[in-house]
């Protein structure tokens, strides 16, 4: 499909699902709903059998097959109870903000419903069959193998039973009375050895490595924390989730880009003089940690202008202040950056909704 | 560093339009595996999902959606709004010349809903001397066998087969400004006629009926030489024993007949038809 195709199509996804959220109760609405979700669920569900996902057993055909675990999947999601019909779907956009459906962006409005439908399909498969993600199944032997490898040793530490994995060039070196390396802290060292690794080999390696540099840590990790951190970031990395397909913006959404852009200029002015500053004086930070966090700041507010979504904030602090440890983050700079970005995204829905209100530009 | 999931998308997408992204991203791409595995992975959901944009509905997904439409609006209230620039009084033609015409049946008000859509139109007949509603719907259901009822004043009647129902009450001279509601049923049951056996003065019959709503009712159909009668025991409904008040209403071939009830009383009505389906419709 090409991209005018594409676009053309979401455009006419989008007005359906508006049509539905104003009126759930008229027919022609409904029917039109539920086929555009009924025909996205078996395309999914076909996606998922392509993908290793072994679903309910035949009963008639493959084609057939589908369309019932499609039916069966849409008839828990529409559920509706004594006074509010199709909750579970009205609660979702309620969840994401959207509740005025008149002034809504078509992209809210299909990947909010797009997101809600993947993952009830994956609550309800799992519910029938019990079974885990293929995909994580997958990796998890991928990780294993690799960890079988030449290159890691194990061993069991006189203070846990689980067993531990190291690098065996290490192996003469290994710091067991230090602090174990687990928790936010491994979560932190594998996700940037992630960002720095094209493949998973290399990946593993160079956690092991990061972590050999942290020698106030142990230079070795529980094998099945080691295999959940790294088989959570990959999976999430995989997951197909929904971010609107690619749609070129439209005169008004291009203004309100533009005066988004203003806003955060604003916002991030606003935030050195009244947040940032106070910390500062106070002692709390020194000159050159303020113009760290203001960089890790202008790139948060930055991704929510362009995309309306963020990152996980302790990514951007490590992109901006990258010599700084995660232990140093957690007991220096996190109630810092965290005040400084919540404050500072809140300053700037306020003055953006006002601006695109004065300028009618709809609801941001 | 990665790509991000929307540049990878963009790239799939074939809709990057920088193209030092754009080689950026495919020199990147071949030398990643995460990145490499991602893009495969999105292709194929590209894929499957075009795959079935234009997928015919199955029977059976037909049938899907109209057990969760009806679903839907077991129980709804409707609130009838006044239709904008209703015309109360019928359009005089030239042809009609000077005398006024006087039509017997005039319609008094119009009134409507979007959602489910609907339209309620207060009449009057007066041949025989009477005011009435008609409620119109393309489904049956909407119309047919429902409450209409004006909670301020008190009054509540239930359409017949043709959406029609008499207001035996004074409603006033300003009906648009009435609160008009529809009020669908919270239950609806339907069974065949206990059949008749000429050999037999005196017979009964007796069954539960249940909704997939956990709606639960005992019915007993009685034929004695004094005519036939069907007696109605509410076990539970929406899976509650203690649901209240209720109308039941019975509907057999276009004669609709109801009672008030509640707790685990029964109620019997008189059945007038041997062939018919027995519509059996509680609203609470």
């Amino acid at each position: 499909m090409c991209n005018d195709a594409r676009r053309q199509d979401m455009d006419n996804k989008s007005e359906i699902i508006r049509g539905f959220l104003k009126a759930p109760l008229n027919r022609d609405r409904f029917d039109e709903f539920y086929a555009l979700i009924y025909r996205h669920t078996v395309g999914y569900l076909s996606y998922l059998r392509r993908t290793g996902y072994t679903l309910p057993a035949e009963t008639g055909g493959r084609d057939n097959q589908l369309s019932d675990l499609a039916i069966d999947i849409l008839g828990t999601l529409l559920r509706c109870d004594s006074t509010r019909p199709f909750y579970l779907i009205f609660d979702c956009f309620d969840r994401h903000g959207i509740t005025d459906f008149d002034r809504a962006a078509p992209d809210d409005l299909y990947s909010c419903l797009i997101s809600l439908l993947h993952g009830h399909i994956h609550q309800e498969l799992s519910k029938l069959l019990k079974a885990t993600n293929p995909q994580i199944d997958n990796l998890k032997r991928r990780f294993k193998d690799i960890l079988k490898g030449k290159n890691y040793g194990s061993l069991n530490t006189a203070s846990d039973t689980s067993e531990c994995v190291y690098l065996l060039k290490y192996e003469d070196a290994l710091r067991e009375n230090m602090v174990s390396s687990s928790g936010d802290f491994l979560l932190w060292i594998a996700e940037d050895a992630y960002l720095q690794s094209n493949t998973r080999k290399a990946w593993c390696n160079m956690i092991f490595e990061m972590i050999n540099e942290q020698t106030d840590h142990q230079n070795f990790t529980r094998k099945h924390e080691l295999l959940g951190t790294v088989v959570s970031i990959n999976s999430r990395q995989m997951e197909i989730d929904t971010i609107p397909m690619y749609r070129p913006r439209s005169p008004m959404q291009e203004s309100l880009h533009r005066e988004a852009q203003k806003c955060k200029s604003v916002t991030l002015e606003w935030a050195k003089n009244e947040i940032l500053s106070h910390f500062v004086e106070k002692g709390n930070i020194n000159k050159s940690d303020a113009v760290g966090l203001m960089a890790a700041l202008e790139k948060y507010l930055n991704d929510f202008c362009e995309h309306g979504d963020t990152d996980p904030l302790p990514r951007y602090f490590r992109e901006c202040m990258p010599d700084e440890t995660h232990r140093m983050y957690l007991s220096h700079y996190k109630y810092i950056f965290e005040t400084l970005a919540d404050k500072s995204l809140e300053y700037l829905k306020v003055i953006l909704r006002k601006r695109a209100t004065v300028l009618g530009l709809g609801d941001y | 560093m990665h790509p991000s999931k929307a540049e990878l998308r963009l790239f799939v997408e074939n809709a990057m339009q920088d193209a030092a992204a754009r080689a950026r991203i495919s020199e990147h791409i071949g030398n990643c595996e995460f990145c490499s595995e991602f893009c495969e992975e999105y292709t194929l959901y590209l894929v499957s999902i075009e795959d079935t944009d234009r997928l015919d509905l199955s029977q059976a997904a037909f049938n899907a959606a109209d057990d969760i439409f009806r679903h839907a609006l077991r129980g709804v209230i409707i609130d009838m709004q006044p239709l904008a620039g209703d015309i109360d009084t019928p359009l005089r033609l030239a042809a009609d010349g000077k005398e006024e015409f006087r039509p017997e049946i005039v319609n008094l008000a119009t009134l409507c809903s979007e959602q489910p859509e609907a339209i309620l139109r207060v009449m009057r007949d007066s041949g025989r001397g009477i005011d009435y509603v008609q409620l119109i719907s393309d489904d049956p259901e909407l119309s047919q066998n429902v409450m209409i009822r004006i909670p301020e004043i008190g009054w509540e009647s239930l359409t017949d087969d043709e959406g029609k129902a008499i207001i035996e009450k004074q409603i006033g001279d300003d009906i648009s400004n009435l609160k008009w509601q529809i009020k669908l049923p919270d239950a609806v049951f339907s069974m065949k006629p206990l059949e008749y056996d000429p050999d037999e003065t005196r017979c009964s019959g007796e069954t539960e009926l249940t909704t997939a709503d956990s709606d639960r009712i005992h019915v007993e159909l009685q034929s004695k030489t004094e005519g036939k009668q069907i007696v109605i025991k509410i076990l539970e409904l929406d899976g509650k024993k203690d649901f209240g008040d209720v109308r039941v209403a019975i509907s057999q071939g276009g004669v609709t007949t109801t009672s008030s009830t509640s707790g685990n009383k029964t109620i019997s009505f008189d059945l007038t038809d041997t062939e018919s389906v027995i519509n059996i419709r509680i609203f609470q």
